[in-house]
């Protein structure tokens, strides 16, 4: 195994490029049809967070720090929870049992939007999945990158700037 | 077709064999990716165990995102394992 591996590789860059848009579609395509299609909010939310090591594989630590926020991301967490906890208190506020849907008759059965208020938990849960393992993976990624002698994955991922020889 | 009980019991073969062949191969690289073998195995039996659901979490969860992780937690390290020094 070489020590060394390259980090800027062309290859790996545009494979990276071009597998973030399917893995995007999926996982919210997932999230979306997670009342009528096996799959979820979990599901689709890991799906949708894998774009992040995506991203890392394509354009190291130095790429992604630029590109995500991660005090914005962990309070777009809490902000996925607590949309959770009110729509699934709507049923308490209507006089029925917690997480109980409180919009009868919205569609025929099968439809993507069908399922009332329990689609939008979903969606929830989604949104909250996909940003707390998005900042899962860059709280991992940040801290295996900050270890001192591994200077080499904070280059910024143009060839022009690697050819030039200060790496920062 | 091949019958259902074959399919079956050539998964679960893979399992078994993906799971001996992560503890007993020398190269950390090649025991991450038969880890992740085994992982993809697992999926397909939850297909075939009729649970498409937990079947997605595994192939998200087991093969993706553990295998990078694990890639590059060993890239950071020096890229050896215990026994290859």
């Amino acid at each position: 195994m070489k020590k060394n591996w390259k980090r800027d590789d062309l290859i790996v860059r545009s494979l990276a490029d071009s597998y973030l848009p399917i893995a995007l579609i999926l996982g919210f395509y997932v999230i979306l049809h997670g009342n009528i299609s096996p799959g979820g909010g979990f599901q689709g939310g890991v799906l949708a967070a894998s774009g992040v090591l995506l991203l890392y594989l394509g354009y190291g630590f130095r790429g992604i720090a630029t590109a995500l926020n991660m005090e914005r991301m962990h309070r777009l967490e809490a902000i996925g929870a607590i949309a959770y906890v009110l729509f699934a208190m709507l049923g308490i506020f209507a006089g029925y049992n917690f997480c109980r849907n409180i919009l009868w008759n919205s569609g025929e059965i099968g439809d993507l939007w069908s399922a009332g208020t329990i689609s939008l938990m979903n969606y929830a849960v989604g949104f909250k999945v996909l940003t707390g393992v998005g900042f899962l993976l860059l709280l991992i990624i940040n801290l295996l990158s900050t270890e001192p002698g591994h200077e080499h994955d904070g280059t910024i991922p143009t060839t022009e700037l690697e050819e030039g020889g200060d790496a920062e | 077709m091949i019958p259902v009980y074959i399919l079956n019991t050539l998964i679960i073969l893979g399992i078994v064999v993906c799971a001996v062949l992560t503890v007993t191969v020398k190269r950390t690289l090649s025991s991450i990716i038969c880890l992740a073998g085994c992982g993809a195995f697992v999926s397909l039996e939850f297909i075939m165990l009729q649970a498409p659901d937990v079947a997605i979490a595994e192939a998200a969860v087991g093969v993706v995102l553990t295998t990078i992780i694990f890639v590059v937690a060993l890239q950071k390290t020096g890229g050896k394992g215990e026994d290859e020094k």
